[in-house]
Order: structure tokens, then sequence, then C-alpha cells
């Protein structure tokens, strides 16, 4: 018999460098992995090959545009300045529209510039009157950079999370969400793990502040004709965590030893910058 | 006789996000032959507001926290202690939200931050130090929120 030994676990710095060579970035974050768990070559051509999209999604720099305009009014809200009117919210999210110019944005059936920034005033305007414009306790981040050794056996994790505030005693960790519609138990499920390895990000920041407790947040808004602000709170529970840490931890494992293969599905193929050159991969 | 009024509070961080302030009111009668010498009359109330600022300063410094005038996490040098250079740095928002305010009252952030911590940069402060600044700033009615 040969005994089997477990092999000895690899060093934060030795898996950094992995990710370097392999990426260009010496971390992985969230998105990188959701993109390979839908699509690992979609993946390989975005974060290996760093092959430029020849589009960028409208939903996507949609999103990016709102998010934009509520981090302006956080910003506000943090300053004590009187927080912006629907109109400044509109302007920053069209600044950050225009300001993103990394490749063209490809609108979806029925979508235009036109149609998009009436959606985002009506969005906004949703969100001004809400209660998620006024939020409560201490700002103490802002699309904040975070970066930890969260999970073992792959290199650091990052993420920017998009609000961090304490509160009663609770650290509040809230993730601005847009979505076709309003969110369903799947939709919460399958955003969970993503909250869930934030949550270990800002954990030592709780930590140093004497605070024990972390409160999950997503606040949604709703891209339709009567927007709608939502709220929707995820306890933490070590079991997710733990399966959270398993999903990333394998994934990374199947990047890091070349796994890379095509995952056609209409959802993904339709907005799939990479179009051309999967067609052309391995002809 | 003119009555003067003068009233000074200031509120400062304390750890786990609770906070600790003092407020103090002076009153003081004067001679009603200063409304026609309006530099006696100004100095006279500007040294009003020093005395309550001055009570309110010696007041915190003898709180809980401090005892020597010092914010909890600095020495007294000014130099951070073990536990502050372990502590993650202010944020960027509330670096840009300190320069916005003070910018907006007309203070040096720098020489500010300096005085409360012993700084030289804002990206020195810690994550607690930026908010309690950003709190003393906005309860110092610059804010207009």
């Amino acid at each position: 018999m040969i005994a089997q030994q477990a092999a000895p676990p690899t060093s934060p710095s030795t898996l950094g460098d992995q990710a370097l060579q392999l990426t260009g970035r010496d971390y992985i974050s969230y998105s990188a992995i959701n993109t390979y768990l839908k699509c690992p070559l979609q993946y390989f051509f975005r974060y290996v090959a760093a092959e430029a999209p020849k589009f960028v999604p409208s939903g996507l720099a949609f999103g990016k545009a709102i998010h934009a305009a509520i981090e302006q009014h956080c910003w506000r809200m943090l300053a004590g300045i009187a927080p912006p009117e629907v109109e400044e919210l509109l302007d920053s999210c069209q600044r950050a529209w225009k300001t993103d110019k990394s490749a063209p944005v490809r609108f979806g059936r029925g979508e235009s510039e036109r149609s998009l920034r009436d959606l985002a005033q009506r969005m906004l305007t949703a969100f001004h009157e809400s209660r998620h414009a006024q939020p409560g306790g201490t700002i103490l981040a802002i699309e904040e950079e975070f970066r930890a050794p969260v999970i073992p056996d792959c290199p650091d994790l990052f993420g920017r999370i998009d609000l961090v505030t304490v509160e009663r005693a609770a650290l509040r960790i809230t993730d601005y969400k847009t979505a076709r519609s309003r969110w369903s138990s799947a939709n919460i499920q399958e955003s969970a793990p993503q909250l869930l390895l934030y949550a270990e990000l800002v954990r030592p920041l709780a930590e140093e502040l004497g605070i024990r407790e972390l409160q999950l947040e997503w606040v949604v808004l709703t891209k339709s004709s009567k927007p709608v602000v939502e709220s929707h709170l995820l306890m933490p529970d070590p079991r997710q965590l733990s399966w959270a840490n398993a999903m990333v931890r394998r994934a990374w494992h199947a990047i890091s030893a070349g796994h890379f293969y095509p995952s056609p599905s209409a959802r993904n193929c339709s907005t799939c910058p990479f179009w051309t050159p999967c067609q052309e991969w391995e002809s | 006789m003119i009555k003067l009024d003068a009233g000074f509070s200031r509120k400062v961080g304390e750890p786990n996000y609770s906070s600790r302030g003092a407020s103090v009111n002076v009153e003081l009668e004067v001679e009603s032959g200063l409304i026609g010498d309006p530099d006696a009359l100004m100095g006279r109330i500007r040294k009003l507001f020093d005395i309550a600022r001055r009570s309110v300063d010696a007041e915190l410094a003898n709180g809980p926290t401090g005892g020597n005038g010092q914010p909890a996490a600095t020495t007294q040098t000014g130099r951070p202690n073990a536990v502050e250079q372990n502590a993650r740095s202010a944020t960027a928002s509330q670096v840009r939200a300190v320069h916005a305010i003070c910018n907006q009252q007309g203070v040096d952030p720098v020489q500010l931050a300096n005085q409360r911590f012993g700084v030289g940069t804002l990206e020195q402060l810690t994550l607690r130090q930026a908010s309690s600044l950003i709190d003393e700033l906005k309860g110092s009615g610059g804010g207009g929120r």
C-alpha cells in the first residue's frame, strides 16, 4: 500500500503568482468566477486571452451607469450635502454611460439610447422616492475595494462593495442590482454566494470596529415600466458560505488546470461579445 | 445693558461608534455704551465664544477616551499606536467627503486632520478617525443637509 499524503496547502503568494501568470491579475473576483461558471470559454477569452470584447451588452453598460448615479447619491449623503435631485442623478448616469467607451454598446431588441434614458429616469425617480435613498446609520464606504485571502487554496478574493454602513451595532453591506423584474427566491439563491463572500471580505473591518453582527442586503431596482425598488436581506449562513467557498475553489482549480470549453445557451450566447472567436475556437 | 449669549458644542467619536458631546452656553451682560464701539463689542463676543470653546474642549479631554486631550487611538506624540497601525485606512469616499465638507466650511482638511489625529495626509487617517472627523464636521454646521 502506498500511503496517501495530503498535498501541502499552497501559500497565498504562490496562488497569487499563479493567477497573475494566467490572467494578469494576482487575485480572483466573484464576477470573473461567475463568468467561468456560466461559460468557461467566455472566461478564457475575457481573462486569459484578454481578447477585446466586440461590444458591451446594453444591460451591463446600463447597470454601471445606474450604479454611478447611486454612488453619487450615497456620497452626497456621506458628506452631509443635500441629496441630488432626480435630474442630477440622471446627469451622473449619463456621464457614466458616455465615459465607458471600452467597446460600442449593443442594444437589445426595441432598445435605443433614448429608451434607456427614459428607463433610467423612471428608475432613478423610483429610487429617489424610496426609503432606500436615505440609508440609515453611518456610511463608511461607497464602491470600496476589499481584498483578502478568504477562500482556502485560492488567490485573494477582490470585491468592490457598493455600500458599507454601520447602524445599531451592526455592519451592513448593501449591493445594488438592476433586474428585468422583481426578484424571486431563485434570484436570491443565485446571488447569495457573492454577498456571502463579500461579507467575509468585510468581516475583519467589523472585528476591528468591535461589531459582531453583519447584515447583508440587496437593493433591487427593476427595469420595468413602473420600476420598483425592493430590499432583500440575506442571513449569513455558515453552510451556504462553505458551499460558496467550495464552488469558487473548484472553479479556480478548473481554471488553473486550463479547463476551458464553450457552454452554449440562448441566455449566454445572445449577449456574448466573444461570439466570433468562439465560432473559430479549435477550428 | 446688552446681553450677550454665546454657545459652543462639539461631538467626538468613541469606540464602537458611540459618541460623546459637550455643550456650553455663556451669558454676559455688558454696558450698552459698547454698541457705539463695534470693535470692542466684537472683541467681547469673541472672548465669550473662546471661553465656551475652551470649556467644551477641556470637558471632552477629561472624558473616558483621553484624559490627555488626545483621541483614544493616538499617542501623545500624535503618532499612531500599534492598534491604529493595523487599522483599515479611511475609505476613498470618506477622504473625498472630508475634502468636500472642509472646502464648504473654509477649513484646511490636512491641518484639521493633523490637529485631531497627528497625521500628515487624509489618507493616513484610519476609517474610524475619518468617520469621527466627518461626524464632527457635519455637526459643526457646514453640512446643509
